[in-house]
C-alpha cells in the first residue's frame, strides 16, 4: 500500500507525519536540533515545489511512505490517482492523509520570509517554534491513522 | 499509449480537442452549433468528478485519448500525476498531457460556469459553443501539433 501525506506545501507538516510515521522522527519527543535544521533547509531549498510525489520510506508494515504538496488540489489529484489506477491497471491501494489543516498560516508566513534572506535568522526560529506546537498534535494523528490503517478503514 | 487533453473543467474545451482529434468534428471548417452538441461528453463532467479522466476514443495511431478537468492545477495536478505513474513504475513514453486551455474569449468562461456551476445549462451551453467556435482555428491547430508530435514518436519507435 501507498501512504500519502497531502499538504499546501510538501515540506512542513506533510514531512512532519511522514518523517514521526517511518520512524524518522521519534512520536513522544521532538527530534534534535540538527533534524530540524534539515527540515528547515528542505522548506527554505523546495518548499515550493508542488506535485512532486517524495518518497519518504518504508513503516513497519512494509507499506510505501510519500509526501505531496498538492497547494489547494487535493481532492482532483485523489480523484486523478483513482482514474490513473483504472486506466493502467494499477491495483496498489492508496492511503491519503490530509495534513492541510497542520501546516496552518504560520507555514505560509514562514514560506514567505524564507525569500528574503536578511530574514533567514527570524524564519529558522518561527520555524522551530511552529514544529514545537504541532509536533504532539501530529504525532497523535499519525498514531490514529496507523490504527485506522491496522483496521483497514477506508479514508 | 495514452494522450490526455486537459482543461479546466473537462467539458468544453478539451472535450472539443479530443473530438477534433478522432473526427467527431471536422478539422477544415468551423462546425455548426448542433455538431457540438451531438459531441459525446459536451458539457456534460460534473463538478464532483472534476480530476477524474474520462475516455473519448481510439484514434489513428493507437492512442486512447482521453479528456479530464483540473482546474487551474496543471502546475501542480500534471507533475503529481507523473510522479505517481513513475513511482508505479509506468514510462513517461506511454502517455502525453496536452493542455487544451488556450486563450478563450470570456463568453466561453461565462457559459462554462453558468452551465456546470449554476446548472444554467439552457443559459451556459450555447455561449460555450459560441465561444468556441470563435476560436475553433486555434483548437484544429493544436490538435495537428499533437498528432505531428504523435507521428514523430512513432517514427522513431
Amino acid at each position: 500500500m501507498k501512504i500519502i501525506y497531502c499538504g499546501y506545501r510538501f515540506s512542513y507538516a506533510a514531512y512532519l507525519m511522514a518523517a514521526i510515521h517511518t520512524g524518522l522522527y521519534k512520536k513522544d519527543r521532538l527530534p534534535p536540533r540538527e533534524a530540524v535544521e534539515r527540515q528547515w533547509n528542505v522548506c527554505k531549498k523546495y518548499g515550493e515545489q508542488y506535485g512532486n510525489l517524495i518518497y519518504m520510506g518504508l513503516d513497519e508494515n512494509l507499506n510505501e511512505v510519500y509526501i505531496l504538496g498538492c497547494r489547494k488540489f487535493f481532492e482532483v489529484i485523489k480523484m486523478e490517482y483513482k482514474g490513473m489506477n483504472d486506466i493502467f491497471g494499477i491495483d496498489d491501494k492508496i492511503w491519503y492523509i490530509d495534513c492541510r489543516p497542520w501546516d496552518g498560516f504560520l507555514s505560509n508566513i514562514i514560506s514567505r520570509i524564507n525569500n528574503y534572506s536578511w530574514l533567514r535568522g527570524l524564519s529558522k526560529g518561527l520555524f522551530s517554534f511552529w514544529l514545537k506546537r504541532i509536533y504532539r498534535s501530529c504525532s497523535e494523528k499519525v498514531q490514529r491513522e496507523k490504527q485506522k490503517i491496522m483496521a483497514g478503514e477506508g479514508c | 499509449m495514452k494522450l490526455f487533453y486537459y482543461c479546466y473543467g473537462g467539458a468544453h474545451t478539451s472535450v472539443t480537442c479530443a473530438s477534433i482529434h478522432l473526427g467527431f468534428l471536422p478539422n477544415d471548417r468551423v462546425p455548426h452549433p448542433d455538431e457540438f452538441l451531438a459531441v459525446p461528453h459536451y458539457d456534460k463532467m460534473d463538478n464532483d468528478k472534476l480530476g477524474t479522466p474520462v475516455y473519448v476514443g481510439r484514434d489513428e495511431f493507437g492512442w486512447d485519448i482521453y479528456v479530464m478537468g483540473i482546474k487551474r492545477g496543471n502546475r501542480v495536478v500534471i507533475p503529481a500525476i507523473k510522479s505517481y505513474l513513475h513511482a508505479s513504475g509506468i514510462s513517461d513514453r506511454e502517455m502525453l498531457f496536452v493542455n487544451a486551455l488556450v486563450k478563450l474569449h470570456p463568453i466561453t468562461s461565462l457559459g462554462g460556469f453558468s452551465s456546470r456551476k449554476l446548472h444554467l445549462v439552457n443559459f451556459g451551453r450555447p455561449l460555450t459553443v459560441w465561444g468556441i467556435r470563435r476560436s475553433y482555428p486555434v483548437f484544429v491547430e493544436l490538435v495537428r501539433r499533437v498528432k505531428e508530435t504523435i507521428s514523430k514518436r512513432h517514427n522513431f519507435s
